[in-house]
């Protein structure tokens, strides 16, 4: 308890020391968005310009290492003031530990999505811990020039998905980039292509218990998951995420499945691209796609500067701030009513007015095994045939019945 | 009387050094207990709470230890990693230690360019173990691979497989990485060993008409047994501690399909969580870390001292 005192003490003797004449309040503001420092740092002048007596740093650690970093710092009673969170259980294992501060009625959070706000949401107390900031979409990306070259039109069913891969292959070109060494990679995958078979209400019926994943529309799901392994590249079971992405952007393989946040990737490599959602099922029915939250902002509880912070978080649930995230990084904000520029993220918007949640991410990890693991480990063995699809299923179901 | 004068002076000299050296051990010592000691003992006594998320609840005993060792769901996987260990530390004894043994055999007896080859052989032990990952997964990468392209430059298209991605090869591609980057290590110890042996002895032999054969298992064996226990039990400890060369080339969670689980793989998805795993658990992770280091702790002890009481005095 006087860990805090005795910080607070120093920090200010520190920068009464330092910076006497401006009275600076400072703020750290911890990240995993390496690729996003510049942006970040152009929106935060945006804040600092309207409240010159507040200095934020923004510090982005990789991405893999993130949470360790972070919550070895916040176990050891520091951390920085302001938290770039994920969602979901990620953050309650955070915030479940009382590392953050509920902001119910210090941030208006009225023009989000419910939905959204639910990733931010501990279960337990129903408080809201983050400001939501940005949404994924899991997109078929297809290469433009090679679609061109071989006369095809993306598809929009399965069947015609199933032959325009036909005709690649045929051509001698890799239909899918996707491999399954990173098992994250071929999950996100099942995100474009499995929703359209088990359909809108699965979601709904899993999670309340109405269901298991042992249901015959979840079988239908992963049998067509299986169908993708043949145009898959040669060698998929060894094809890492670095892989696809080459594969892709060098022109061998013409499509790609992956998460919006790919498409910044995209136009650095100078790629002719168009994207799509999954191929519908059937001919008529809707394509729907798999979103989640990727995470929100949040404010330290043991901040010792969290007026400040909470007036930096407030600014990161306006519109100004979702407009700056769809122009600035290309991710779609969380917010409403926010008109991209980009017609990129202005069509993932209208993609997504037929989304379900991705399934294991925002509902089946909070325990363990979770289901992300689970169904990882399933499609590995899935798509290299050493599984059934009803046996994947069944373990799938199984796994989360005996999770704790 | 002089020989007085001279004992206490050689006395002081003794004092005066022994409080030296300890002056000098003083900041290994210390650094040693801020880092390596305090943390050991703080995982203990993490082992004992439960943990939600970041926050520590109550004392939960030894509960953490009783889920891990006997509730199925986990012991499942517990017993997975551990028994993918025991196939490291046997492999590697074979593929690792052996190899370098017939290497130091060979270099023992002052082959041409013997000093080229001592330097080429240890050269993979100085380069970073992350480093050596990186590069082996590139070379096996399926795609761009040096490894493939080889083998189908030389018409073994069937061997073209990819290495890292199936779960029968993934492991053993990742053991022959870990020999490659290490076997130069108990080259030169064995080597070293093989050295301090008088030559008068097998010498004697040769000329008493032995064989190369004899005089290796009859004398030189049993004479670096000492080097031997070294590399046996650090092999042990390196084995049940792996984890750099998994996790650099296939992921935390031992893809494909676990097959390259580890217990140090495990240990850090239990205790940091990771985005697959999920959320950290101080717990369930410090009472696994406790119960490797008991397990490498007293099998490190009792394998030493059953390979020294078989160990020959060179008298």
């Amino acid at each position: 308890m006087n860990k805090h005192l005795t910080r607070a003490v120093v920090t200010a003797a520190v920068l009464g020391l330092a910076v006497p004449a401006l009275a600076q309040t400072e703020l750290s503001f911890w990240s995993w968005r390496q690729e996003d420092v510049k942006a970040y740092n152009e929106m935060i002048a945006e804040f600092e310009k309207t409240h010159p007596d507040i200095k934020v740093t923004y510090t982005a650690h990789e991405a893999k290492a993130y949470n360790t970093i972070l919550t070895t710092a916040l176990a050891g009673g520091s951390g920085p003031d302001i938290i770039h969170t994920r969602a979901y259980g990620s953050l309650e294992n955070v915030s479940g530990a009382g590392y953050l501060e509920p902001l119910n009625d210090q941030v208006d959070l009225s023009n989000f999505p419910a939905d959204l706000v639910r990733g931010t949401t501990l279960r337990a107390d129903g408080k809201v811990y983050a400001v939501p900031f940005a949404t994924q979409t899991v997109l078929v990306y297809y290469n433009k020039d090679i679609f061109e070259q071989q006369g095809l039109t993306p598809p929009a069913t399965w069947d015609e998905f199933m032959d325009v891969a036909e005709k690649l292959k045929a051509a001698g070109i890799t239909p899918l980039a996707n491999g399954t060494a990173d098992g994250w990679t071929i999950e996100v995958a099942s995100g474009a292509i499995m929703p359209n078979f088990y359909g809108p209400d699965f979601f709904g019926e899993v999670t309340s218990g109405k269901t298991t994943f042992a249901d015959p529309r979840y079988v239908d799901a992963l049998e067509h998951m299986a169908q993708l392994a043949p145009y898959m590249p040669q060698g998929f079971e060894g094809v890492d995420y670095a892989t696809m992405k080459a594969l892709f952007t060098s022109g061998a393989a013409a499509m790609f499945i992956g998460g919006s946040w790919e498409i910044p990737g995209w136009r650095d490599a100078g790629l002719n691209f168009g994207f799509m959602a999954g191929p519908a099922a059937e001919p008529g029915k809707d394509r729907l796609v798999a979103t989640w939250l990727d995470g929100g902002y949040g404010v330290n509880a043991a901040s010792p500067n969290k007026e400040a912070a909470l007036e930096f978080i407030r600014f990161t649930a306006t519109k100004e701030w979702g407009q700056m995230l769809a122009d600035k990084l290309a991710n779609v904000p969380a917010v409403k009513g926010v008109v991209p520029k980009d017609p990129a993220l202005a069509e993932i918007i209208k993609l997504q007015e037929h989304q379900t949640p991705y399934i294991m991410l925002v509902a089946f990890r909070f325990k363990k095994p979770t289901g992300s693991q689970l169904l990882q480990d399933g499609l590995q063995k899935l798509m290299t045939g050493a599984m059934s699809a009803e046996d994947v299923a069944k373990a799938v179901a199984d796994g989360i019945a005996s999770a704790k | 009387m002089q020989s007085t004068d001279y004992e206490s002076v050689r006395r002081a000299r003794t004092r005066n050094l022994k409080l030296w050296l300890a002056l000098l051990l003083t900041p290994a010592a210390l650094l040693l207990i801020v880092f390596v000691f305090i943390p050991m003992g703080s995982a203990v006594l993490y082992s004992l709470y439960e943990w939600d998320g970041l926050a520590r609840k109550g004392y939960v005993g030894l509960a953490n230890f009783s889920d891990i060792l006997f509730d199925p769901v986990r012991n499942k996987v517990l017993f997975h990693a551990f028994w993918n260990n025991v196939k490291v530390f046997v492999t590697l004894m074979i593929i690792q230690n052996g190899y370098a043994l017939v290497l130091a055999m060979l270099l023992a007896r002052n082959p041409r360019g013997y000093r080229f080859y001592q330097v080429v052989f240890f050269l993979p032990v100085i380069l970073s173990t992350v480093i050596v990952s990186f590069q082996w997964k590139l070379f096996l990468n399926p795609v761009f691979g040096l490894v493939n392209k080889a083998l189908i430059a030389v018409g073994l298209e069937s061997w073209a497989v990819p290495w890292l991605g199936l779960p029968e090869t993934a492991l053993p591609a990742m053991m022959l990485v870990n020999a490659w980057h290490w076997f130069g290590f108990p080259t030169l110890v064995f080597l070293a060993a093989i050295h301090r042996i008088p030559t008068d002895f097998i010498e004697a032999a040769r000329l008493d008409g032995a064989s190369e054969w004899r005089i290796a298992r009859e004398i030189i064996w049993p004479l670096m047994a000492p080097a031997v226990t070294i590399i046996v039990v650090l092999t042990f400890i390196g084995s049940f501690n792996w984890f750099e060369i998994p996790y650099v080339m296939n992921g935390l969670e031992g893809s494909p399909q676990g097959s390259t689980d580890m217990l140090g793989l495990l240990f850090y998805r239990t205790a940091f969580g990771s985005i697959s795993a999920g959320g950290s658990d101080f717990g369930h992770g410090s009472a696994l870390a406790v119960l490797m280091f008991i397990f490498i702790f007293v099998f490190s002890i009792l394998a030493t001292k059953y390979l020294t009481s078989r160990e020959v005095e060179m008298n």
